[in-house]
């Protein structure tokens, strides 16, 4: 790699990875499978970074894999799990005997949840903007649709969300 | 710039409440993984695999070339057709046919050339050879030369 690319692609590491880690990681609920996607992100986006014109350019593509590599994992861990094992083994543990953190983990798991229950297309929209801090326009740039486009599932996310976690007692 | 539903700060104060990965921590791991990952290939890959950058004049004159010679080599297996194994006389003198005879066969390649009606005929003789004079030298108009051929029983009798 010559110099010129490998300062871009160090540009684009700083720049990106930290909105990858954590939309991948709200995707998957998990840290070392979040590093992992991340990690083979990253290097596709090596093996072909002469052809991004600019940070941007380079930062929306490796969202949109990172983003298809997460949903990929995502979808064969729910086949090869059944529901109760996903509630049971899904992220960050849980119990540390005092029961506000209780509380806190189970409000969690419930968000996570009602997350994970959106469709694809409403899901991918809601983490992007939430948990990405991506604007509308960086959005649909990444998921090459309309920023009216976006608008709308961004709206009808948070709506849906905010019925199922009203129906859970979770707000 | 987002549209907020009702209650919208409670949902996002709520989406807030996932626990998030430690950035900074994780950003050090993935890219000490990335670089191993990256030298590793750099050195497994196989040198054919590699990309070479070729300047565009180059490449245009390679083509070119290979062209070329694709052309020249291609004209020399085509099928002739009567059209073309035709030879008109006015354009005898612009043929050129290399022909490679053996010297036993000379006299036979001489007796077919008297039998053709084509103008001029220029033998080139190998760079190599050497000849004898036989003879006294002597002027002859064109059109009464008759190239007849050697006896070879009366080689080396002079």
């Amino acid at each position: 790699m010559a110099s010129y690319d490998r300062t871009f692609f160090d540009n684009v590491y700083n720049h990106a990875f930290p909105v990858l880690l954590r939309v991948v990681h709200r995707i998957v609920a998990s840290r070392e499978v979040a590093e992992e996607i991340c990690h083979d992100a990253f290097v596709k986006l090596y093996e072909r970074i002469d052809r991004f014109p600019d940070v941007d350019q380079a930062t929306w593509w490796l969202l949109r894999v990172g983003k298809n590599l997460a949903f990929n994992y995502s979808k064969r861990q729910q086949r090869e799990r059944s529901a109760y094992e996903r509630s049971s083994s899904r992220g960050e543990t849980v119990s540390d005997g005092a029961d506000e953190t209780v509380m806190r983990n189970e409000v969690a798991a419930s968000v996570q949840t009602a997350i994970d229950e959106l469709p694809k297309n409403l899901r991918e929209v809601l983490v992007l903007s939430e948990y990405g801090d991506l604007s509308y326009r960086e959005i649909a740039e990444i998921l090459t649709i309309s920023v009216g486009n976006v608008k709308v599932r961004a709206h009808r996310a948070r709506a849906r969300l905010q019925k199922v976690l009203e129906e859970r007692g979770a707000i | 710039m987002r549209s907020e539903p009702t209650n919208g700060d409670a949902l996002s104060a709520l989406l807030k409440t996932l626990p998030m990965p430690n950035v900074q921590a994780a950003r050090g791991r993935v890219a000490s993984r990335i670089d191993s990952t990256l030298s590793r290939r750099n050195h497994s890959y196989a040198w054919w695999k590699r990309a070479v950058a070729v300047p565009l004049p180059a490449v245009a004159a390679v083509v070119l070339v290979v062209g070329s010679l694709a052309v020249v080599t291609m004209s020399g297996f085509l099928p002739s057709t009567d059209a073309s194994a035709h030879v008109e006389p006015d354009a005898a003198d612009a043929l050129d046919i290399k022909v490679h005879v053996d010297a036993s066969h000379t006299a036979d390649l001489l007796d077919w050339l008297n039998e053709q009606d084509v103008g001029n005929v220029t033998i080139q003789l190998p760079d190599s050879a050497t000849f004898d004079v036989l003879g006294e030298p002597v002027l002859v108009r064109p059109e009464e030369l008759l190239i007849e051929p050697i006896d070879p029983g009366e080689e080396g009798s002079e």
